[in-house]
């Protein structure tokens, strides 16, 4: 049940398949992440190409050395000068776990985490729960655990 | 000349508050810029050195791409931390021949001139007498 990904940049990242992956980004990845975002006042936000995806443990220097090679090819590689101001789109890694994300989101519920460039959010986990995941299979509505207030 | 646009460097510690870092569950890891330096008006340049010819930065690489993501980063965080006005960015290469000077921007990849980076050609029998007759 579990499989080998050899393009996998780290060691601590697991995959999920399934035959209906539309359904469940339609149905469930979606709303979610874009519940999370409005909530933020972030309208410029991307997920990180999915090989590149990694773990809270990938921060730690024994883990993952050359990190800051991937931090730029990966999350902050569309950081770019519009009017003389430096913008980042800001990047996610949707997860299935949930120790990746340390934070719970006070607006929605949702389960997260977050790296900083200086001050300013360029990155976050976003956890999403792999009973919600067969919940869409099986066609059951996904309600979030809390609205936005 | 180099002598001329040095005015002081920020290397004094208690001046300087390093913003350069990312930062995950209050850990952070540094980035390392080369250099940066205020002017008597306190504008910033952030400088690093590229060893490389004057005819790389023409095109877009994936090294080209880096350099300049990383260079927008440490403009972001110094931007952020600091009162500054003006902060540039420069990229500054040897040259072996009488002078020092700008390259100019039609010999720079679109994507250096629109995010404002120079590249700066700096004589290097110059950086290395003041370097070797630097207290």
């Amino acid at each position: 049940m579990i499989e080998t990904k050899p393009a996998a940049k780290s060691n601590f990242v697991g995959y999920l398949g399934v035959k209906n992956y539309p359904q469940v980004e339609q149905n469930l990845i979606f709303p979610l992440v874009e519940k999370f975002f409005v909530a933020r006042e972030i309208t410029d936000f991307k997920p990180i190409d999915e090989k590149a995806g990694f773990a809270d443990l990938d921060f730690q220097r024994k883990n993952f050395a050359d990190f800051f090679a991937h931090f730029y090819e990966f999350i902050v590689d569309g950081i770019h000068k519009k009017d003389g101001k430096v913008e980042i789109p800001v990047r996610y890694c949707i997860t299935l776990d949930e120790t990746n994300c340390s934070k719970t989101c006070e607006k929605t519920g949702i389960r997260y985490d977050e790296i900083l460039l200086f001050d300013q959010p360029v990155f976050y986990f976003l956890f999403v729960d792999v009973k919600d995941v067969f919940a869409r299979l099986r066609g059951e509505v996904f309600i979030p655990e809390k609205p936005i207030i | 000349m180099l002598n001329q646009r040095v005015i002081f460097l920020f290397s004094k510690k208690d001046d300087f508050i390093d913003p350069f870092f990312i930062e995950f569950r209050g850990k952070k890891r540094w980035m390392r810029p080369d250099l940066v330096f205020a002017d008597a008006e306190g504008d910033l340049t952030i400088i690093d050195w590229k060893y490389m010819d004057a005819n790389s930065f023409i095109s877009l690489n994936k090294k080209n791409q880096t350099d300049i993501t990383k260079q927008l980063c440490y403009e972001l965080t110094l931007k952020k931390s600091t009162n500054a006005i003006a902060i540039e960015s420069q990229f500054v290469i040897p040259s072996f021949g009488k002078y020092s000077h700008y390259l100019d921007d039609k010999k720079l990849h679109q994507r250096f001139v629109e995010n404002k980076i120079k590249v700066f050609k700096a004589d290097f029998l110059e950086i290395q007498n003041t370097y070797l007759t630097h207290d």
